[in-house]
């Protein structure tokens, strides 16, 4: 079903082909009675066929913003002003309504932050698995039906059957979260996109959903976009990472690297602020100030006001993205020093 | 089960015993019955041969007691005015109601859903405006008024319907669209609220998510979920419905129970009035129960009969 059609408008460079999605200076704002906001500028991310990109960043940074404007899900006040989203050689930005629907859950699946909610509270978690299938697939109901059996089963949902036919207030967060994760890979997409898929769940049931995930990303190969605000899990399942401040990507790298040595003041900020069994500290270290809603985004670099470096070249232009060596970017003017 | 239905009949049958009982009371407050029936100056000793007849010669507390004893066992009393049996007469007007009644609310629910669909969905737009402009002049016109407007429209100016009876379809038409109108609206409106909040919430975006049709997520995710708390609104309209169709079954000379009632209570025919007001009181009861029964239906997290689906 994959057609790549090499006489876009945009014809897709040998860099896109290299990736199985490239998101490119993507902006979006949200129209509200205080007037037009920016919510996200100029975002760039890009995604290689079966890798997890790790989508880093505090609640309003734009992370979840990205991934919905990227599946054309923004809410009714909230619109795509500039950028496009490149996906098997297709700008996703300029399919109409109808080839989305055909692309949504089938190619492309998304998981949502809780799953309680995410779920249709009056159809059975059988019904709401099966309907991909049938949306996608064409299956007739009693194959739709068996191959929901078998998604249930995979996504380790135990006695299927009697399961199927249970409402989503029947389970718990967990089990609705791994019925999500069975309806949203029930086409076998590319890509999943998961938004903060483990933040509404206990601990010991977020390990074993990150587990789930990894495996069936190995298993389907598929690639996977993690949106979270948890370093803890970007370093459990991420392959690369891109950290976004206000709006904006600041810094991207592979996972070890970033771990290894952030160049973003702000990255280095939410690391110190990270528990660790290895040092013992009387009190976690924070990162000044709170993360500003975009009214108050400032021009220049949006983490100057917080950042212990900065001097006044920082609240002129916004800072460019260096290239620091290897797949590392940053947008900084005095990046942390350490290796290139 | 049976628990749960034994409770809710107890409960009805208090609830009937309370309306039938003040109904009872507010009838002898009203007057003399006989002052409306017969003509002026009939010799007194005449009226008392009759009073004695229908038994209102009784203290009110015998009269009561006769009276409540008589509906268990079935005997609603007899109706003043032509002496037939009141039940009898009531049963035999309650197809043309029922008629009109039906039609009224089957048309009400389908134009009140779809409206009110509709309006949030183009919320915000022209469509959102005028349906709910529409919906609030319908429901705030009183019925009677918006029936003279009608009759003046369509039969006396344009001539295409009947302005009164009930012996071809066309008849139906005028006061079905009246009781009709004021019904939708009020349905447009709860269904634009409910609609709107079912479609805020986060299992819409999974249905868009995974990429179900506009008409899909509508009509399988959006309406089922909407349709929980309009159930409660509609069945409540039931009563209303009935109460309507008094005034509108007078005005357009509707044959029904509800005309009957009207003529009843100005002749102060006791009886008629009493099975009529009992009659309403169980319809209403009975939609009452019904729309318990369809909760649990609609809404699987909700177990009515104490029985964990």
């Amino acid at each position: 079903m994959t057609e790549f059609n090499h006489h876009n408008s945009v014809a897709p460079s040998a860099a896109t082909e290299k990736y199985l999605l490239e998101v490119r200076d993507l902006s979006v704002v949200f129209d509200t009675a205080e007037g037009t906001l920016g919510v996200v500028d100029n975002v760039s991310l890009k995604v290689q066929a079966g890798r997890t990109l790790g989508l880093v960043g505090e609640s309003g940074s734009g992370k979840s913003v990205t991934c919905l404007a990227a599946l054309g899900l923004l809410p009714q006040r909230g619109r795509v002003t500039s950028g496009d989203v490149m996906f098997e050689g297709r700008d996703l930005l300029k399919l109409s309504e109808a080839e989305m629907s055909d692309l949504r859950g089938c190619k492309i699946a998304m998981v949502f932050q809780d799953p309680m909610v995410s779920l249709n509270p009056v159809r059975t978690i059988g019904w709401q698995i099966s309907e991909s299938l049938r949306l996608h697939q064409n299956l007739s109901k009693g194959a739709a039906r068996r191959r929901a059996l078998e998604l249930l089963d995979l996504v380790g949902i135990p006695e299927a059957n009697a399961r199927f036919g249970e409402y989503p207030h029947q389970f718990s967060g967990g089990m609705c979260q791994r019925a999500m994760i069975a309806m949203a890979i029930a086409c076998e997409p590319s890509l999943l996109i998961a938004d903060e898929p483990t933040t509404a769940l206990d601990v010991t049931i977020q390990a074993q959903i990150l587990e789930l995930l990894s495996q069936l990303k190995t298993e389907l190969n598929m690639a996977l976009i993690l949106i979270t605000h948890d370093l803890g899990v970007i370093a459990q399942v991420a392959d690369d990472v891109a950290v976004i401040y206000a709006g904006r990507i600041v810094e991207e790298a592979p996972v070890l690297d970033l771990f290894d040595a952030p160049l973003h003041h702000y990255t280095q900020g939410l690391m110190n602020s990270l528990p660790r069994v290895d040092r013992k500290v009387d009190r976690l270290s924070t990162i000044g100030g709170a993360a500003p809603p975009p009214q108050d985004f400032v021009p220049g670099c949006r983490f100057a006001p917080r950042c212990s470096h900065c001097d006044v070249s920082c609240a002129g232009e916004r800072p460019e993205f260096q290239n620091v060596g290897g797949a590392r970017r940053v947008a900084c003017r005095h990046p942390m020093t350490s290796g290139g | 089960m049976t628990r749960y239905i034994l409770i809710k009949i107890l409960r009805s049958t208090f609830t009937l015993w309370i309306v039938v009982s003040a109904v009872f009371l507010i009838l002898r407050a009203s007057g003399d019955p006989l002052y409306s029936i017969f003509s002026l100056g009939t010799p007194e000793s005449t009226l008392d041969v009759f009073r004695a007849k229908w038994g209102i010669d009784k203290s009110i507390f015998e009269q009561y007691v006769i009276y409540l004893s008589d509906i268990t066992k079935g005997d609603f009393g007899t109706s003043f005015f032509d002496g037939q049996p009141a039940w009898d007469l009531v049963v035999e007007r309650l197809p043309k109601t029922l008629l009109l009644g039906g039609t009224t609310f089957v048309i009400s629910v389908v134009a009140g859903v779809t409206l009110g669909a509709i309006a949030a969905l183009k919320r915000g737009t022209f469509w959102d405006r005028g349906i709910m402009t529409a919906a609030v002049a319908s429901f705030s016109m009183p019925s009677y008024f918006l029936a003279l407007l009608l009759i003046l429209l369509f039969s006396l100016k344009l001539r295409w319907l009947p302005t009164s009876g009930a012996s071809t379809w066309q008849h139906l038409i005028l006061p079905a669209t009246t009781l009709g109108l004021t019904l939708s609206g009020s349905i447009a409106r709860f269904v634009r609220s409910a609609m709107l909040e079912v479609l805020r919430q986060s299992y819409m975006r999974t249905a868009r998510a995974k990429g179900a049709p506009k008409w899909r997520q509508i009509v399988w995710h959006a309406l089922p979920n909407a349709a929980i708390p309009t159930v409660t609104v509609i069945g409540f309209q039931l009563g209303w419905l009935i109460g309507g169709s008094v005034v509108i079954e007078t005005v357009f000379a509707w044959p029904g129970a509800g005309r009957l009632f009207i003529t009843a209570i100005g002749l102060r025919d006791f009886a008629v009035v009493q099975m009529f007001i009992l009659m309403v009181a169980s319809t209403v009861i009975i939609a009452n129960l019904l729309v318990d029964i369809l909760y649990g239906l609609l809404d699987p997290r909700i177990s009515v009969i104490g029985v964990k689906k």
